[in-house]
């Protein structure tokens, strides 16, 4: 079903992060080596390293896009307890001609007082906006009042956790039935049984983020956190890595009954649960739609995820870290029995449904 | 090692070979299985590797502590500190040619007999040998001794040399070392400093000692219990290890004072700690009695230069095999890869994995990183359409223009693929809503025309009141007193079912015809069993018996029907609603279960949910009073809102209901593509203005837009503005295209 080809990086040292530009056209890679690393993708489909920049004087955790609607802009984060934030400088100059990208620095963000382990932009909808969060169970969020102007970001909100932050996510959903949310994930490894995913939620009158969910379920550190494209759905969707892969399903309670000042509240499900990664699942990430999860895990192993119509969440592919097919002898990963479960099962069920139409 | 124990080693130089002490030495050769059978007489270590053994090596008793050369040549030498201190330099090689091969046999003895320790080889002087012993009154515990070293009184001539130790053992005998540390003292562990080939740093008895070869008299050292197993961070010269019990210390050479760091204690005492020599930061931990190392990847770790940095130490273990480890090795080279022993000496060869960080791209390649490496996985696209994810496919469908086939808009079926019956479904609803419209519209410009876009549950209410409909007498079947009169309503959902065609005549014709054509016997027989024509359905079976694709057992179902009696407690009655269950086709299912029903009761046919919902809904349609007919479809609305099920938009139409359907179905696959275009196939506006149908096209565009489809999505505008003139997105597209050129 997939293949997997090598990618020579170049990175000195442990790369991080892999994030997407909003086409899939560019992709920029940051790593303990300091530095950044932008790859633009050729018409053969080949990736190129257009730029690679030493971006702080420390390990690079997080890299990523802004909307192509405000520019070619980049945030990074690093153990060096800052964030920036970066821009492509367009125009003819010698690097253009070397097939190189020049980027500049806009702004440092300089508010965190230790490792600032993850940063990402808020959806387009809401405007420039980027949020970090720190090792000291701090979450902020800056604004660009002006999105000609990268260099002046005002911190809005400051919202404390109490535990050390790892990871966060906002909602992407731009529909006006749903308040900006961002979840919020901790790595806190004291033999606590603290709740490590927080999700805090925008009120339109107190102008606040305030705390709409706890999960109390998720007790081990949490690595990843992301919530699925919304695509449309009445629901949200929510991917944690932690000693597992979870999936939740935080469907808003229809709020015409609820005074419209509180915060929203979920009927939260859990919908699927698997170890297979054996130990810590280090990340989570969902595919356009929000139908098909990728993880990767101790067991040096990517899987892939995937519900079928009744909402049974499967895995439907497992490749090595390596690149190699698990098993070593086929590329069609779900003719693998470990699998457990395969496609053409669940596309039997589903045609059995309601067809009526095919001979049996 | 002590006696039992196996030591596990790797070649420093030739990468596919490693050694195994206990009583003896045995070399082994690794070999990958991944294009090979295993050999016989090989042991597999994993998955894709297995060793074989080279050779066998018990010349040297009382083994305590080996050390690799680390030169090439000669072949696999190595050094074993024996239980009464003397050094020994052993070669498991083959070559007998070496240049170097004087070096073999030779020992290095101390003054007074005791306890080898530890041995390190100088990595920058690959003469040097470093000795660490137990405590001997106030002789020395330090030793280096040069291996080319001639100050023995008699060295026997050259071609006397032989392999065997035996015979040169007294000729070979070192006795006076090059150095000469750590007076009235033990060391236990020993490792030479990389920043220079002088420093050497030994854990002794009651601290950790640097000795300066340069000037021998001075050395800097600091009181500690953690003096075991010193090791340098191969990447972070400043950085060192050692371990006392469970407990692990880490060093900063620069701060010598303390540990910068201490590790979690372990509940068992520590045998090995070990730097992987192929990325930073990663140390390896043993402990007695276990079947698990435990890794602490430090990204960072505290320095004395810096502030109150906080480290950050991820703690993982791995467990290579079920039974306890006696001792590990990293590789030198190949990354993260590390080999085990077991007691018993069974070896396992296993790769510690990186934290493996991932990102999808929105056409549905995923690309990830494991350490410094990148990998790109993309679906093949000859791909099987089953297998697709929604993704893919709304990805294939836009390019083949799906859902703007604005005149034949059951082949928007086709553009999707003619893969999903749901989607078939709809499709055809849409298109004979569509023409139906049309065809009031013409005849009647009233607002009958918007009544069938609102569904056969409208079309269905809006009957109700009007005359009570009376019963037709048809004469071929008896029991089909139920035949409803078809009211201009009915007629207009069954038109909407497919099963006839425009104008007045209630014909099913045309319908059998093209079922016929299209393989469809089994359906065709009981649509035409419902329109009461048994010997058409008989006749179709027969044809569907003897065509090419056909099942024969048609015939026999054929036969079955052509038994049929009202008789109420007849033979055939009885077999026949017991043997129905067995028929596999829904449709032949639903034949005798309508045959054999009870006057007016017709469950058996109208919830049996294999069977298409435009037929079900025919049928109730035909056979169905008002008000069984009204509660049906109220039913059925509600199992198809919650099921997202499509079929059901030939009842909801689109209303508000079927915005509650689609919402389900959206739910369900994230296919907002079709819901867009289903809403904008002619909605009422107030429809078309629901949150949710705004949301589904805000959501197909933002697609759009990420797949850089800018003339699909000019398209999708175009069609959109159709039907809702308050649509304006022209300006928007422009400013899109400005904005890609200004990234050219």
């Amino acid at each position: 079903m997939f293949v997997a080809r090598h990618i020579p990086a170049d990175h000195k040292d442990l790369i991080h992060d892999v994030s997407f530009d909003f086409h899939g056209r560019r992709m920029a890679t940051c790593s303990s080596d300091q530095s950044v690393k932008v790859w633009d993708k050729s018409e053969s489909g080949d990736w190129h390293c257009t730029a690679s920049w030493k971006t702080h004087s420390g390990s690079v955790w997080r890299v990523t896009w802004a909307h192509p609607e405000f520019g070619q802009v980049l945030a990074s984060c690093s153990f060096d307890r800052t964030a920036a934030v970066w821009e492509e400088i367009v125009g003819e100059s010698n690097d253009k001609l070397r097939g190189q990208s020049h980027w500049v620095k806009r702004t440092t963000l300089v508010d965190s007082r230790t490792s600032v382990t993850d940063v990402k932009f808020a959806p387009k909808h809401m405007g420039l906006m980027l949020a970090t969060c720190s090792a000291d169970g701090i979450v902020r969020i800056y604004e660009a009042p002006d999105v000609m102007n990268l260099s002046q970001w005002s911190l809005q909100h400051e919202i404390s956790c109490k535990l050390s932050c790892s990871c966060i996510s906002w909602n992407p959903s731009s529909s006006r039935a749903h308040s900006p949310m961002i979840a919020v994930g901790s790595d806190d490894s004291s033999p606590n049984a603290m709740a490590k995913v927080q999700i805090f939620e925008y009120n339109e009158n107190t102008r606040k983020y305030a705390k709409a969910e706890t999960l109390m379920t998720v007790t081990d550190p949490v690595h990843d956190i992301a919530f699925a494209p919304n695509l449309g759905r009445s629901f949200h969707i929510l991917a944690i890595a932690t000693k597992d892969v979870r999936i939740f399903t935080l469907k808003p309670v229809r709020k015409e009954l609820t005074s419209s000042g509180g915060p929203t509240k979920f009927e939260i499900h859990i919908v699927a649960q698997f170890d297979n990664h054996n130990s810590q699942v280090w990340r989570v990430s969902w595919n356009i739609t929000g139908t098909v999860l990728a993880s990767s895990g101790d067991d040096g192993c990517v899987r892939l995820w995937k519900a079928n119509y009744m909402d049974n969440w499967k895995c439907t592919g497992i490749l090595k870290g390596n690149g190699s097919p698990v098993n070593g002898n086929s590329q069609q990963g779900n003719s693998n029995p470990s699998l457990g479960s395969n496609i053409p099962n669940l596309q039997n069920s589903l045609n059995g449904s309601s067809s009526g139409r095919k001979h049996s | 090692m002590s006696g039992t124990k196996p030591d596990i080693l790797w070649a420093p130089h030739q990468v596919d070979r490693f050694v195994v002490c206990d009583s003896e030495l045995s070399l082994y050769h690794v070999e990958s299985t991944v294009n090979s059978e295993l050999k016989a007489g090989s042991l597999r270590l994993s998955e894709d590797s297995a060793a074989t053994l080279l050779s066998i090596n018990s010349d040297t008793p009382y083994m305590k502590c080996v050390a690799w050369y680390l030169n090439y040549d000669p072949e696999c030498l190595l050094a074993v500190g024996q239980a009464n201190g003397r050094v020994v330099l052993t070669s498991l090689g083959q070559d007998h040619n070496s240049k170097f091969k004087d070096l073999i046999g030779k020992e290095f003895v101390p003054k007074h007999a005791r306890q080898c320790n530890t041995l390190a080889w100088n990595p920058l002087d690959s003469n040097w040998l470093a000795a660490g012993l137990d405590k001997h009154r106030a002789d020395f515990s330090v030793l280096i001794w040069d291996i080319c070293s001639k100050y023995t009184p008699d060295i026997v001539p050259m071609e006397k040399v032989r392999l065997s130790a035996g015979e040169t053992e007294t000729t070979l005998l070192v006795t006076k070392p090059l150095y000469e540390l750590g007076q009235n003292d033990a060391c236990l562990s020993l490792c030479w400093l990389p920043r220079d080939q002088k420093l050497l740093l030994a854990g002794m008895h009651r601290n950790l000692a640097i000795f300066d070869l340069r000037n021998t008299s001075q050395k800097m050292f600091v009181n500690t219990k953690a003096v075991q197993g010193v090791t340098v961070d191969p990447y972070f010269h400043d950085r060192v290890a050692s371990f006392y019990e469970g407990q692990v210390a880490i060093w900063d050479l620069r701060k010598f004072e303390k540990p910068v760091l201490t590790l979690t204690e372990q509940p068992k005492p520590l045998t090995k700690v070990a730097w992987c020599p192929t990325r930073t930061g990663l140390l390896a931990t043993l402990t007695r009695d276990s079947n698990i190392i435990r890794l602490y990847d430090m990204q960072h770790t505290p320095t004395p230069i810096g502030d109150e940095t906080e480290p950050t130490i991820i703690e993982r273990s791995v467990q290579p095999c079920d039974n306890y480890i006696a001792s590990f090795a990293w590789h030198p080279t190949s990354q993260n890869r590390m080999i085990v022993v077991t007691p018993n000496r069974t070896m396992s060869d296993f790769t510690v994995f990186e934290r493996i960080s991932l990102a999808w791209s929105p056409i549905t390649s995923l690309m990830w990183a494991c350490g410094r490496h990148l990998y790109e996985c993309a679906e093949e696209e000859n791909d099987n359409s089953l297998e697709k994810d929604i993704a893919t496919k709304m990805r294939l469908r836009a390019l083949s223009r799906y859902g703007l086939d604005t005149e034949q808009v059951w082949r928007n079926h086709i553009l999707a693929g003619n893969e999903d019956p749901q989607l078939k479904s709809l499709w055809y609803t849409l298109h004979f809503m569509k023409q139906y419209t049309e065809d009031m519209d013409q005849k009647s410009p009233g607002n009958k025309g918007s009544l069938v876009y609102a569904g056969i549950k409208s079309i269905v209410k809006s009957s109700l009141g009007t005359v009570e409909s009376s019963r037709h007498n048809w004469s071929s079947l008896d029991k089909q007193s139920d035949i409803q009169n078809l009211n201009e309503e009915r007629i207009l959902a069954l038109q909407l079912c497919g099963w006839i065609k425009k104008g007045t005549d209630v014909d099913v014709g045309p319908f059998l015809n093209s079922l016929v054509q299209e393989g469809e016997w089994e359906r065709a027989a009981a649509v035409a069993l419902f329109n009461l024509d048994i010997r058409r359905a008989i006749q179709i079976l027969n044809e569907g018996a003897s065509s090419e694709k056909g099942d024969l057992n048609l015939n026999v179902v054929a036969m079955a029907l052509s038994g049929y009696t009202d008789e109420k407690n007849s033979l055939w009655r009885e077999m026949c609603s017991t043997l129905r269950l067995q028929l596999n086709n829904p449709y032949l299912c639903v034949m005798f279960a309508f045959l054999t029903s009870e006057t007016g009761s017709y469950d058996g046919v109208l919830y049996e949910n294999k069977v298409a919902v435009r037929d079900r809904v025919a049928f109730a349609c035909k056979f169905l009073s008002d008000s069984q007919l009204n509660r049906y479809i109220e039913k059925l609305t509600n199992e198809m809102k919650e099921a997202g099920n499509l079929e059901g938009i030939l009842l909801t139409g689109l209303t508000k209901d079927g915005v509650d359907l689609m919402e389900s179905y959206v739910d369900r696959t994230g296919d907002v593509q079709t819901a867009s275009y289903c809403m904008l196939q002619g909605s009422p506006l107030d429809v078309l203005k629901d949150e949710r149908v705004q949301y589904w096209i805000e959501n197909y565009r933002n697609l759009l837009d990420a797949w850089r489809f800018w003339h699909k999505r000019a398209e999708f505008d175009i069609h959109r503005s159709k039907l809702d003139p308050s649509s304006k997105p022209l300006a928007q597209v422009s400013t899109y295209i400005i904005l890609e050129r200004i990234k050219l």
